[in-house]
């Protein structure tokens, strides 16, 4: 387990050591959205008060930023040490594939989590939000970061240039996380973007942490939590058969 | 018990053929050189051996547990230092080298020791708390070989370990290194610097075409061929079967 343990320790103290990539934009980012949909835009945006716009949008901030973090770590710490070679010191040691895939993970989770406390505490100089239900807080926020650590393997292992690297996020999760209910609710949008909305699996899953926070749902949790309970199984046993085959990293 | 076993090692790239139906066999202690010409298959051996490529076909055992089925049993005796040198540019080189330990299962109290012990012995102490970029090429190179030996593994292979080094420092190395192999190291070694597997391996493999073209003790081939360098050998050797 010390080489478990350890691997999660790297993958974790790595985006800890550059700060300024990893941490501060996203503090920085977060406040402006605060500033400019919370507080600017939220009247118009919301059919409620400022304040309670604010509520809504706390947890849809803090899943999106979440997202982020579980995706960017192990798909960043992957592709850079496929692209310099460092992949084999941990190729060439004595951890198991599964143990692999678990520590690149778990250091996934952390920085989705790490993100996530810090949007949270970002808004509470806007708006106080608590948690309604902690076990579908757990749920949602672990197994979101889970399912997205896991694409994030996919994409670090997969991709031979930075910009392949980016495209996932640019142009799949950052639409999606968009147009996710993080910013409206469905009684806001006309029809048509409404029934769109409903077949974007992250709707299900900003549903599912705002529940959690808030108390209040527009979809089933039981649904968004069966989605992530779904993905996450068969991400994950992927990701340790692309290890085992040695996928992307041996000859 | 042989340190390495090679049974109809084959590894394919595609269509081209790096190792063709190599067998081969290394006693344990022994300070053995692998040579051969670029391309000849030596460092897909190699990273057939250690897992960094996949088998085509055949069965390598390293002390007994096979590099497949047995992987991490077999990869915590084997240490290797890389023809290219690859380390983690986030961390300090004493980082670098207890993270490594620890990826072996080393607790971290005792990987420290380890890390002191060998960035002492290889001179690169003071640089200790440097990031790579900071480093000079032969520094590299040392926390390189450190690397490989941090886990203290049965079995060192070295491929091409003194590119890049000064006189000096491939003296300090190999005096080193003799002394590990002396205490019962098995030694793997790929070079170009023929002078240096003469003086140093007991017995020679000679690859070419992915295949064993020739193994002998350095010794009894060089009285083969009237005591000439075992670079001129080399080279008549590896020419008739060019």
């Amino acid at each position: 387990m010390i080489g478990f343990w350890t691997l999660i320790k790297r993958e974790t103290m790595r985006f800890f050591q550059v700060p300024n990539n990893t941490i501060l934009p996203v503090l920085v980012s977060t406040a402006l959205y605060f500033i400019i949909f919370g507080v600017a835009l939220g009247e118009r945006i919301s059919t409620g008060s400022p304040e309670e716009y604010l509520i809504f949008l706390i947890p849809g901030l803090i899943m999106m930023n979440m997202i982020s973090g579980a995706f960017s770590n192990p798909s960043g710490s992957l592709f850079v040490s496929r692209l310099l070679g460092y992949i084999n010191d941990v190729l060439l040691s004595s951890l198991s594939y599964k143990e692999i895939v678990s520590a690149y993970i778990i250091g996934g989770v952390i920085r989705g989590i790490v993100l996530g406390i810090i949007t949270w505490i970002t808004g509470l100089f806007f708006a106080t939000v608590g948690i309604h239900h902690l076990g579908w807080f757990l749920l949602y926020s672990i197994l979101t970061c889970v399912v997205f650590a896991c694409l994030g393997i996919l994409i670090g292992l997969y991709a031979e240039r930075n910009d392949t690297l980016n495209i996932p996020r640019n142009f799949v999760i950052t639409p999606l996380v968009f147009l996710g209910g993080v910013f409206y609710s469905l009684e806001v949008i006309p029809e048509t973007l409404r029934q769109i909305t409903l077949y974007n699996p992250l709707f299900y899953m900003i549903n599912g942490l705002r529940y959690s926070m808030t108390g209040t749902a527009e979809a089933s949790i039981w649904l968004g939590a069966i989605l992530l309970i779904a993905l996450s199984t068969v991400l994950i046993l992927l990701c340790t058969y692309l290890f085992k085959i040695g996928w992307k990293l041996r000859s | 018990m042989y340190a390495i076993e090679i049974t109809g090692l084959t590894k394919k790239y595609g269509s081209f053929t790096a190792v063709n139906n190599l067998s081969l066999s290394i006693p344990k202690g022994m300070f053995y050189g692998l040579l051969g010409p670029n391309g000849a298959g030596k460092s897909s051996t190699i990273h057939c051996i250690t897992g960094l490529a996949n088998i085509t076909q055949g069965t390598i055992k390293v002390l007994g547990k096979d590099v497949v089925t047995d992987y991490q049993e077999a990869r915590k005796l084997v240490g290797l230092s890389q023809q290219d040198i690859h380390i983690d540019p986030y961390f300090t080189m004493d980082q670098v080298l207890v993270y490594q330990a620890g990826y072996f299962g080393i607790p971290a109290g005792e990987a420290k020791k380890r890390a002191e012990k060998l960035l002492k012995q290889f001179g690169v102490w003071e640089k200790r708390n440097e990031i790579y970029r900071k480093l000079s090429g032969g520094m590299k190179r040392k926390v390189e070989i450190a690397k490989a030996l941090i886990h203290k593994p049965k079995i060192l292979i070295l491929d091409e370990p003194t590119a890049g080094l000064d006189v000096q420092t491939r003296k300090d190395l190999w005096e080193f290194i003799r002394e590990q192999n002396k205490q019962g190291l098995t030694v793997i070694l790929t070079t170009h610097y023929l002078e240096e597997a003469e003086a140093l391996c007991e017995k020679i493999g000679i690859i070419t075409e992915g295949k064993l073209h020739i193994e002998a003790n350095t010794q009894e081939l060089k009285k083969q061929h009237k005591n000439k360098k075992l670079e001129e050998i080399f080279l008549s050797l590896t020419e008739k079967k060019q």
